[in-house]
Order: C-alpha cells, then structure tokens, then sequence
C-alpha cells in the first residue's frame, strides 16, 4: 500500500485523533511517540489508546520568541498535561489570557493547525483550551 | 419531516475592531460592522467544523453520514467531510458529503439530512466558513469566521424541521481573480437579489405553511451584511423577530456558518410550542425552512460568544497576511 507523505506525517505529531500508547505487559499509558518501548516495564508490545482529551495542566512555559511554525501566534503557553488517564503529553494551551493560566488549570484538547508544510500542506493536531465549567466550549 | 436531536456552534475568540481597520486604509464612512469574529492563525474551516461538531454530537448516537458545507479554503480540492470525520473519530461507515458553491447551503444538507435520517442513525450536518478577505479591501465583505453544526434525526429530537421553501435565480456576479483569496461581487445586484429570493422564499412558505412571517419567534437568517436584514422588514418581519440572531453588525458576514449559527441563537431562546423561521441566501437562492420547537432545547449560549477579545490591528494584518500563502 502505498502511504502519502501527508499521512505518514500523522504517524508523528501531527495528527487528527488524540491517543497515547498502552503496554501489553504491565498496562502503563506511555506517550504517543513510545511506540515500541515501555519505560515501566521494558515491553516492546504497546497499542493506540484514544483519550477522553481532558486533564490538568502539570507544568508549563510562556513562548515569546517562537520557532517559525509558530510565528504570529505568540505569546503562548506551551505545558505539560497530565490527562485523566494519568499520561503526560507536552502541547500548548491556547486561545486564552497568559493570567488565566496556572499550574491545576483544567484543560481539553481541540483540533487547530500545527503548522504549514513546507510545500503548503496544512499539519493538524491537538492543542488544548481551559475547560471551565458551563462556559462555552 | 426530521427532527434536531442537538446543535453546537463555534465563533473563534477574536475581535478584528473593523473601525481602526477602515481607518488605517483611509476607508471613509462608517463601518458596517463593529468587529469581525477572525479565526486565529491555527484555525481554519476545519477546526471550526470539529468544534461545533464536537458539541453538537457529545452523547449523541453514531451518525449514519456527516454533511459538510463551506466555500473556503483549505477544502477546495479536498473532502472536508472526510477529514472531519477522522478528526471526529467517527465510524469508518459514516458517509461524507460536501456541498459549497454558495452560502445557503446549510439549508440543503438539512433537506439532505432529513432524507438520509434513520430511525437507528442520525446525520450530523455541519456548516464552517472562513471567507479572507485582506488588505485594502478588507472593509467589503466583512468577511469572518464561523461555524455551526446540527445532529438530524428521523424523530425524538426538541424540534422538527418542518416545510422548507426556496426561490431560485441564477446571480453571476460574484467571481474570484486568479490567486485572490477574497471574491469579487456586485454588491448592488446581491442586495436586489436577497430582496428578491426572500420574497420569493417566504412567500412559497407561507403558501406551504399557511403562516405568515409574523407567527415565528424569530427569525435566522444568512447574514452578508446588515443592510440585508433590514430588508427582511418588507415582507413583515419585525426587529423584534430579528434581534436575538442579528450579529452580522457585531461580528461580521460568516459565509456559509451564518444562517448556521443564527439558527442556533435562536433555538437557544425558543420555547416549547413556538416557530423558528431559518433563511438561507447564497448567489440569487434564499432557502425559508420552518422549524416547530416541541420541547425546551438544550441550549448551549451561542449568543453569549458573539462578544470576543479584541485583538490590535498589526494582529490582524500579519494573521491575514500569512492567510495569502495559504493553501486551496
Ligand atoms: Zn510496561
């Protein structure tokens, strides 16, 4: 079968569905790009998992100074999620005031664009939004 | 006859001060509209589609086919619908249709969807547009960004879709040049043709109906400029009818999301036992679809995201800037 450039690209980052990697011998959740390695147990058997997209943002930084893909969108928050499943995933948090922003903010994921290839194909994947409760999504 | 199951609509936060924006240009007379609602830089037809599809479907059955409007880029050469259901992660059998070609078209996939619509599987229809338009002429089109989604359904939803009635007359006068991202038009012929097909359309409802336009609670209607709804006045449709789904003044024409996102503002104010009166107009087509609430729906605040955050004007034109190098 032959394979397009644009859908081997969404083996990696860049992707339409949020999903983490679950190891067949202990169980553990594993980040998505741990696809052949668990660091729990050492297993080289791991599947997709989607995930239910929220959790709580565990870390985080502040870009101002962005790399060129990211150009025009900054300043930003870029953190680590700690999603209810209990994985960690590094994505940035958007569409919301630097203030708005701490450690325990509850988040979930959306869909927006990652980047522009250089060709001028479009790249998606998974950035998060605050999820507060009753507010619109 | 179908049923709305559920309904979710997408606005994206910024606020273009359309103002500062005829100013810096040197545009005299004063703005058609207060802002626009500009997709930021990571936003496009798409993501706003996942968005309000997104709401629209949580807790709802599987769709048997996702209907996907929009006239604008990056899904020009694509299947938006197919994209959108991977993104959804919707079933593998979901059958994807796309219907563009003009700004009405939410009317059609609800016709579409009623028909498709089983007793087992709904059809998720979803409208997203993001018409750019830039640079010195940017103060026309008010162009901005949207999008709106309904789950249709054979019956068992809040409200049915009941007689839909359009006019028809071929408008040609809206082209696109070569690379330009925003159209051409002759404003004065799609103002005399918005009169035209919603007279048309409303009259063919009220004959469908036997209701005249003052029986509905409100009235949603596509929106390309606020000249057009006060048109609406003519064939008896009041200020009041229009008041809680007139944004195209705040935030801008939506394309294909507006008659969308206008229908969900109003079912978030209906009440059980009223009508809602849905107008779709694109290039010479003005679509009426009446639509009888039978219960409270499952109001979702649409009208509350009309207000955004502002955003400076140097935002604006390097985001639009980046939008002229953009895929189609
Ligand atoms: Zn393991």
């Amino acid at each position: 079968m032959t394979v397009s450039a644009i859908e081997f690209s969404r083996l990696g980052p860049p992707k339409l569905r949020l999903y983490a990697m679950r190891c067949g011998s202990c169980n553990t959740l594993q980040p998505w790009w741990e696809k052949f390695h668990c660091y729990a147990c050492g297993a080289e058997r791991l599947t997709e998992e989607e995930l239910a997209g929220t959790g709580e943002l565990t870390n985080y930084t502040v870009v101002y100074y962005p790399p060129r893909d990211f150009l025009g969108q900054e300043p930003y928050v870029v953190g680590h999620i700690t999603m209810d499943e209990g994985v960690v995933l590094p994505a940035p948090v958007v569409d919301t005031a630097l203030e708005d922003v701490q450690l325990g903010t509850r988040v979930k994921a959306t869909l927006r664009r990652m980047k522009l290839g250089h060709e001028g194909d479009v790249y998606y994947s998974q950035k998060f939004v605050l999820d507060t409760p009753g507010a619109e999504a | 006859m179908a049923d709305i199951l559920r309904y979710g609509a997408y606005l994206p936060k910024h606020r273009t001060p359309l103002g500062e924006l005829q100013s810096f240009y040197g545009r005299p007379g004063r703005p058609r509209s207060r802002t626009l609602a500009t997709p930021g830089l990571d936003e496009d037809t798409l993501t706003m589609a996942y968005e309000a599809a997104t709401e629209a479907l949580a807790g709802e059955r599987a769709p048997a086919a996702l209907i996907s409007v929009s006239m604008s880029s990056p899904f020009g050469l694509r299947k938006m619908s197919m994209t959108l259901s991977r993104a959804l992660g919707l079933a593998a059998d979901t059958v994807p249709y796309d219907l563009g070609g003009h700004p009405g078209g939410l009317m059609d996939a609800f016709a579409l969807a009623a028909a498709l619509a089983t007793g087992d599987r709904p059809v998720a229809v979803v409208a997203s547009d993001h018409q750019v338009s830039y640079e010195e002429r940017v103060c026309d089109t008010l162009s901005a960004g949207g999008a709106a989604a309904f789950v249709i359904g054979a019956s068992g939803g809040f409200a049915t879709l009941g007689p839909q009635a359009r006019a028809s007359s071929e408008v040609y006068d809206v082209w696109r040049l070569g690379n330009e991202p925003e159209a051409r038009y002759r404003l004065e012929v799609l103002f005399d043709a918005y009169a035209a097909a919603a007279k048309g359309a409303f009259t063919a409802l009220e004959k469908a109906t036997e209701r005249p336009a003052s029986v509905y609670a409100s009235v949603a209607a596509s929106q390309p400029h606020p000249q057009t709804l006060r048109g609406l006045g003519k064939l008896g449709v009041t200020a009041e009818q229009l008041a809680a789904t007139s944004f195209v003044g705040e935030i801008g024409n939506l394309g294909a999301a507006s008659v969308g996102v206008a229908t969900a503002i109003a079912l978030d104010a209906a009440e059980a036992g009223q009508q809602i009166l849905a107008f779709g107009y694109g290039a010479g087509e003005g679509i009426a679809q009446a639509i009888e609430v039978t219960a409270a729906p499952p109001a979702i605040g649409a009208a509350a995201r009309i207000a955004g955050e502002p955003i400076a004007l140097g935002t604006y034109y390097r985001w639009t800037r980046g939008r002229q190098a953009e895929p189609h």
